[in-house]
């Protein structure tokens, strides 16, 4: 308490003289104060609101009410504001009374010099003590709050004493977690608790030096009547004066653990499912090809007239029989090789690739069936040689598709394969397009073209051979290697399928 | 001189479409049924190529292959799959084991003679 502070005094005292020689003492004594005066329990009640006085002097011997109701009023009212009484004369056992009851100090008027002193230690009393009491109100707060803390979380915790490794305190979470009560929890240790074991001792040492947490991802305990349990486990250690206390959370993760086990357990299944899934395509690869061996050998070592002459009628038979066996061959190859991509089994190597190579390859190897349908089969190519690092099996597979389908699905006029390189946005792009003059496709049909085993076509076509694997195919194939096919086709005009090569690897 | 051809195939009409086509074209042909049946042929009498098929019951052809690349009359007689296997490591694995060559089933009747034909070519 300063001196230079003005303290606002409120005297009970009903002789006016009294009240001046009490002010006069005071400002003799250098206190910067100033003061009001009342005389009964009302106006003390009204003053302690309005005037709110940093200290009381209250005399003993008023007409209205004594000293020790004046001290209860103000305890009252407003706990902690120091009373000092101030009295002509008063017994010892009186004094001794009105300390008890609140009273801070007491002087006798007839020795007002020492009530400066009085009035300054009243003051620091109340002073410490309101500084006591906000100090205490906080660690309360604190505590609660902890508590609060303490009882609500969801993780288990348990509070250990680090000296004897003696439980202390566990909270409503900790108890469901394991299904132990909480008096068969405290007293117990951490090591009788699973939480330490000999090779896996808590580093209190180093916790208490780092103020660092400790922590396991999964621990396992066991909880009442074997259940078993697994927590994720943090200790922290913290000391308080010179006791050591440990405080130990638990995350229940029995369920975390328990689905990151399906989880492995349900992709060792998958990995189990995918090798026979491709030990099955392997072999059925295998079984289907056998006998078709036979039956396209056999047909072909007769039309090779190896055994004797042959009828027309044979030999056109024959070739069905034939031409029946390759397509059932070229089923299986689609098949297995949409099987193949979509396990993502399908290995592409790159390549520098030569397109319009490529292009005159299958231009040749399907030129027959396009002649067997009186088509005209050109390939268009830039005069300069257009290379792409890419793949030259997947580029081949979707021409050949392309061109073959052309073929299919025209009955008049020309298939063109077509090689376009040229630059669009500062980017060399190169393009194949096959076009036909066949029957198109139907805007309705175009959305579901690219779809696996959609065949599209009315009565005229129905008759054609093919899984409907083509397109599919090719598309996963042109995507496979970074490209991309897409198609723009008018129905009974004719389409055009566009291969749009990645053009990585160009300059 | 006539060149001889011992085939190794467990399926019996596989034999005879082989042994038929390559018989027609002019070679002594000679069959097993399994891999030891065929390397107790091979032993007896060494021929000119072997065309093995790989997968059999009891001894596979990769088996009958390093068998024979181990036999000491028989190493430099070159051995051919003739296998219904079509997939790329399945092609790995037969060069692996020590075949000369590899072709898949089906069989083109018009193509096989001459490609049985390179195979002999290459070891004269």
């Amino acid at each position: 308490m300063s001196l230079s502070q003005n303290v606002r005094v409120l005297l009970v005292e009903d002789e006016p003289n009294d009240a001046e020689l009490i002010a006069h003492q005071l400002r003799q004594a250098g206190l910067l104060f100033s003061y009001q005066r009342v005389q009964t329990r009302d106006s003390l009640i009204a003053a302690l609101d309005q005037f709110d006085p940093a200290i009381v002097l209250c005399d003993n011997g008023l007409p209205a009410f004594d000293a020790a109701s004046a001290i209860r009023t103000v305890t009252e009212k407003r706990a902690g504001l120091p009373v000092v009484v101030v009295t002509g004369t008063l017994g010892d056992e009186e004094a001794v009374h009105l300390i008890k009851i609140g009273a801070c100090d007491y002087l006798r008027k007839d020795r007002l010099e020492r009530l400066p002193v009085a009035v300054m230690n009243a003051l620091e009393a109340a002073q410490s003590h309101r500084i006591q009491e906000q100090y205490e109100a906080a660690v309360k707060a604190s505590e609660l709050r902890y508590r609060r803390r303490f009882e609500t979380a969801t993780d288990g915790i348990l509070v250990a004493d680090a000296a004897t490794g003696r439980i202390y305190d566990v909270n409503p979470s900790l108890v469901r977690l394991l299904g132990f009560s909480r008096e068969e929890c405290c007293g117990q240790t951490l090591t009788e608790f699973g939480l330490i074991d000999a090779d896996n001792i808590l580093p209190l040492e180093a916790l208490l030096a780092t103020g660092d947490y400790y922590r396991r991802p999964v621990l396992q305990l066991d909880g009442k009547n074997g259940r078993q349990v697994d927590v994720e486990f943090t200790a922290v250690a913290f000391k308080v004066g010179t006791e050591v206390t440990i405080q130990c959370n638990l995350r229940d993760v029995t369920e975390r653990t328990y689905f990151e086990a399906a989880l492995r357990e349900k992709n060792r299944e998958l990995e189990a499912a995918s090798l026979a899934k491709d030990q099955f395509l392997a072999s059925m690869s295998h079984e289907l090809r056998t006998p078709l061996n036979a039956i396209l050998g056999f047909a072909g070592t007769l039309l090779m007239r190896l055994p004797g002459e042959l009828t027309a009628e044979q030999e056109k038979q024959l070739k069905l029989v034939r031409q029946s066996g390759r397509h059932l061959l070229s089923l299986i190859n689609d098949l297995l090789n949409l099987a193949k991509i979509e396990s993502g089994k399908m290995e592409l190597s790159l390549e520098p690739v030569h397109c319009e190579r490529v292009l005159r390859e299958v231009a040749t190897s399907l030129s027959p069936m396009a002649t067997a349908k009186g088509l005209d089969l050109k390939v268009i190519a830039p005069p300069t040689d257009v290379v792409v690092t890419t793949s030259q099996q997947a580029l081949w597979q979707i021409v050949t598709n392309l061109t073959a389908n052309a073929i299919k699905f025209t009955t008049a006029g020309e298939i063109r394969l077509e090689l376009r390189d040229f630059v669009a946005d500062g980017e060399t792009q190169t393009q194949v397009l096959v076009s036909d003059t066949g029957i198109g496709i139907r805007p309705e049909d175009q959305a579901r073209l690219f779809q696996g085993f959609s065949r599209i076509g009315d009565g005229a076509t129905e008759h054609e051979e093919g899984t409907g694997l083509g397109l599919s195919i090719s598309r996963k194939l042109a995507t496979l290697i970074g490209g991309d096919l897409s198609c723009r086709s008018e129905y009974r005009v004719g389409s055009t399928f566009t291969l749009t090569l990645p053009n990585g690897g160009r300059s | 001189m006539t060149q001889s051809i011992l085939l190794i195939d467990d399926n019996e009409i596989n034999l005879e479409l082989m042994s038929y086509l390559l018989g027609a074209f002019g070679y002594e042909v000679r069959t097993a049924c399994d891999g030891p049946a065929g390397l107790a042929a091979a032993e007896r009498d060494p021929p000119d190529l072997i065309l093995c098929d790989v997968v059999m019951p009891g001894m596979d052809g990769y088996t009958v292959a390093r068998m024979l690349a181990a036999h000491s009359c028989l190493a430099d007689v070159p051995v051919v799959a003739v296998t219904a296997l079509a997939m790329v490591d399945d092609r790995d694995k037969v060069f692996e084991s020590g075949f000369d060559g590899y072709i898949t089933k089906p069989i083109d009747p018009e193509t096989f003679p001459l490609e049985i034909a390179s195979f002999l070519k290459t070891r004269a």
